[in-house]
């Protein structure tokens, strides 16, 4: 009991560094999160099936109005931020750990390895990556499984770069050595000292790269590649902007508005705090502010 | 910025306001009594339209929809053509003669007729069509199963003998399209010639560019042309991303609107809304061969008091379109019969029906099964279009317990898809099938366009015989009959599911070009810019 304690005293700790703009990025997710699990119950509406006229305005009944089909916004809204965030959590987790894999490996194997995966990830890194991704998700078919497999594959290289470095640095230094010649089993390295070591560079990677997810997830929606049962916020702003003529009626105030207003309160959320993350994590950063 | 575009607006109020004072007061009027814009058109240089690939403009290379196969006919003729009230229309022939036992018809073609490449045009060509479209269909084929033969009596004549005697036998040859004998009779695979002499006709403009890449064709006037002078010198459709937005900047001059932005332009002058109450529909075709519940007629009935078709033309429509007859004929049509089953919504007479039928939600995961225990559980594919239509069907099933899945493609996907057969459900939105044939197992010609029975299993012999019986009769009192048997029997089974009609909003600037036809909403037709 006294270990969670102390574990929320840690965290406590570090969320009062952060800065004004990152506490209320903090809220803000928070808040997208207690929406995404409580998603079904925070509408009266359904999120998949029409519950009034088509388009109605805001207001009636329908907290920010209603789509083409009569489904309500609010709710769908609430809805997509389940899916958004899973494909956001589930892709940067995915890419974080593999990517961290590859990159302790890779960092502390070195040699012929080394340099192959540091030539795939150069490649990699090259590519660039939206068309790619167009390209993957049109020929893996649309689904969730597939958008986050897809991000996955692309944004591993950047936490195997980074982590690479670190372990290709901490493998020089004494404590280590000295834990080699005393017989530490590379796993032993990895766990104990490996990990740990990398492991906030990882996190603030892993928020960064939920962004960044959730962006291409809607990007490929938006283009209908994603999975069209999925009502992503994406598929929101999919629907919205290929009806005839948005633009030239009022339809875009709510239904185009709102979905974008989320994203990019989430997307942005999510990049200052990466942002504070580093800076209360970087003791170099933190001296210098 | 702003004041540019003030200024912008100011000059273009005063040249609106000097326009529609200068020709007088007496103008208005006459305007709205007038039954052909396009007679009082003066001829304009060019005309710009939203373009789109449907294929190299020859009868073998355009796509079998609509917009492919009017961009053909901007260049080749037919020889008679049929107007809006089935009445024949000469075109590449000006005379036409049955014989006493109605089995040998002689027709008289246009003199000093020439293909656009200056070559003259004779009997000789029209007799080749036939024989190379026998043994090559083309995308649009016409029906051919009633001529035994064609031949050249002189330069000027053609000589048909058919099988049977049919009043209404040149009505079939509105479809065949006259291909020069100079250019094809070296080719032996038209559907893939695609070379500058490929576009060689008679009619009123030739293309000069295509790109299928963009999706753009240019044409210009043929002065060889037979008929009058067309009203606009050169055609180009050009690749359009938001059309309402190319149209105010004057990038094309006409488009299609939805009745949300009918305000933006019907109370402004510079603008003309015209409205048309089109046969174009949505229509629902279940694969009788494949999923063996659709072959159950009280199924069908079921499904069809489960859709909401009202609702459909609300919200997919926002009420510009009008909720489809189970008899398919749109209510405009003259053979409409209006005393068919109408199937109104009605979820409890739906659900009675398919517990009627044994299909019953036996594990109470609010889906039915089948009598083998089969969840009622179906693909419904539709292209991009349609794809929320989709959406609202499978709801309204979803209520009676049938759980759909929706699947979208590309529209070009889609009708290939509609054609094998591969489907369960499928979404299929066209301007034919008014004429209920491809409800039918009558064999038209060697190459069908649209889905026919064979690919719905749909087999009803009594259908077939009214069908050929109304086709053929030459009394309307007959046909308006025999046609309105036949519709019962259709609403009554439902081959198809009529969902609803669209109607058209179109608008453009008078200023610019008032040929527009009444008769067709289709900007690309030749009626818009040629009095034939």
């Amino acid at each position: 009991m006294s270990k969670i304690k102390n574990k929320m005293l840690k965290i406590w700790k570090v969320i009062k560094d952060f800065s004004i703009l990152g506490k209320l990025s903090l809220v803000m997710l928070v808040l997208v999160i207690l929406m995404a699990i409580f998603a079904t119950s925070l509408s009266v509406y359904p999120y998949d099936f029409s519950s009034g006229d088509a388009l109605m305005a805001p207001g009636n009944g329908h907290f920010l109005g209603t789509d083409d089909l009569g489904i309500d916004l609010w709710a769908q809204i609430c809805y997509g931020a389940r899916i958004s965030l899973l494909i956001g959590f589930g892709t940067a987790i995915l890419a974080a750990l593999g990517g961290g894999m590859i990159g302790v490996f890779s960092g502390y194997v070195g040699g012929v390895p080394d340099k192959i995966i540091m030539r795939i990830i150069d490649i990699i890194m090259v590519i660039p990556d939206f068309p790619l991704m167009v390209l993957l998700a049109a020929l893996l078919g649309p689904s969730l499984l597939n958008v986050v497999i897809v991000l996955a594959l692309l944004s591993w290289v950047t936490p195997a770069r980074i982590v690479r470095s670190q372990v290709m640095m901490l493998k020089e230094q004494t404590y280590i050595k000295v834990a080699e010649t005393y017989g530490a089993s590379n796993w032993y390295l990895i766990w104990r000292h490996f990990l740990p070591a990398v492991f906030p560079i990882l996190a603030v990677n892993i928020i960064r790269l939920t962004g960044r997810a959730i962006v291409s997830e809607a990007g490929l929606s938006f283009l209908g590649l994603g999975d069209p049962t999925s009502k992503s916020w994406g598929l929101i702003i999919h629907y919205a902007t290929s009806f005839p003529g948005i633009y030239y009626t009022n339809f875009w105030k709510w239904w185009l508005l709102y979905p974008w207003l989320i994203l990019t309160l989430v997307v942005m959320s999510l990049a200052f705090l990466s942002r504070e993350l580093e800076r209360v994590m970087d003791p170099r950063l933190r001296i210098r502010a | 910025m702003l004041n540019i575009r003030l200024k912008q607006w100011t000059v273009l109020l005063l040249i609106a306001s000097l326009v529609v004072m200068l020709p007088g007061c007496g103008n208005t009027q006459s305007k709205s009594e007038e039954e052909n814009n396009l007679a009082n058109q003066k001829q304009v240089e060019v005309i710009k339209l939203a373009g789109g690939d449907w294929g190299y403009p020859t009868p073998y290379g355009i796509y079998p929809r609509g917009p492919g196969s009017r961009k053909m006919a901007l260049i080749f003729d037919s020889l008679v053509k049929t107007d809006t009230d089935s009445n024949l229309i000469p075109k590449l022939a000006i005379e036409w003669q049955a014989s006493d036992d109605g089995l040998v018809y002689t027709l008289k073609l246009r003199p000093d007729v020439k293909w656009n490449d200056g070559e003259a045009f004779t009997a000789e060509d029209v007799v080749f069509s036939y024989n190379y479209q026998k043994t090559y269909p083309t995308v649009s084929a016409a029906d051919f199963s009633k001529i035994a033969s064609m031949e050249v009596a002189d330069p000027q004549t053609v000589k048909i003998t058919i099988t049977e005697a049919n009043a209404k036998f040149l009505t079939t040859l509105t479809g065949f399209m006259i291909i020069p004998k100079h250019v094809w009779e070296t080719v032996t695979d038209p559907n893939n010639y695609q070379d500058a002499k490929a576009v060689v006709g008679t009619g009123p403009y030739k293309l000069t560019d295509y790109s299928k890449e963009l999706g753009s064709y240019r044409y210009v006037i043929n002065e060889y042309f037979w008929g009058s002078e067309p009203k606009v010198k050169e055609l180009k459709f050009i690749p359009v991303s938001e059309e309402i937005l190319a149209f105010e900047q004057g990038d094309v001059d006409r488009i299609s609107i939805t009745p949300d932005v009918l305000d933006r332009f019907e109370n402004n002058d510079e603008y003309e809304v015209m409205q048309y109450v089109t046969t174009w529909a949505y229509r629902l075709y279940f694969n009788m061969n494949t999923q063996p519940e659709f072959a159950n007629v009280t199924f069908r009935q079921a499904l069809a008091y489960a859709i909401n078709r009202q609702d459909l033309v609300d919200k997919i429509e926002r009420g510009a379109a009008v909720p489809g007859n189970p008899g398919v004929l749109h209510p405009t049509n003259k053979l409409y019969n209006k005393d068919v089953e109408q199937y109104p919504y009605d979820t409890k007479k739906a659900e009675e029906l398919l517990d009627s039928i044994g299909f019953k939600d036996t594990d109470g995961d609010k889906i039915r099964e089948n009598a083998s225990g089969e969840k009622l559980s179906f693909m419904l594919l539709a292209d991009e279009g349609s794809a929320r239509l989709a959406d609202l069907i499978k709801q309204d099933l979803s209520l009676v317990g049938i759980e759909i899945n929706v699947q979208t493609t590309d529209t070009k996907s889609r009708d290939a898809r509609f054609a094998a057969g591969d489907f369960e459900m499928v979404i299929n939105g066209s301007g034919g099938g008014e004429d209920l044939s491809e409800i039918t197992n009558i064999k038209k010609s060697a190459k069908a366009t649209s889905t026919t029975a064979q690919v719905i299993g749909y087999n009803n012999p009594e259908v077939d015989r009214l069908y050929t019986a109304q086709l053929n009769a030459t009394d309307p009192a007959e046909q308006l009959k025999l046609s309105g048997e036949l519709q019962s029997i259709v609403a009554q089974e439902l081959p198809k599911l009529t969902l609803y009609y669209t109607n058209t909003i179109a608008v453009h600037r008078p200023k610019v070009y008032d040929g527009w036809s009444k008769n067709t909403y289709h900007d690309d037709d030749r009626e818009n810019f040629v009095a034939d």
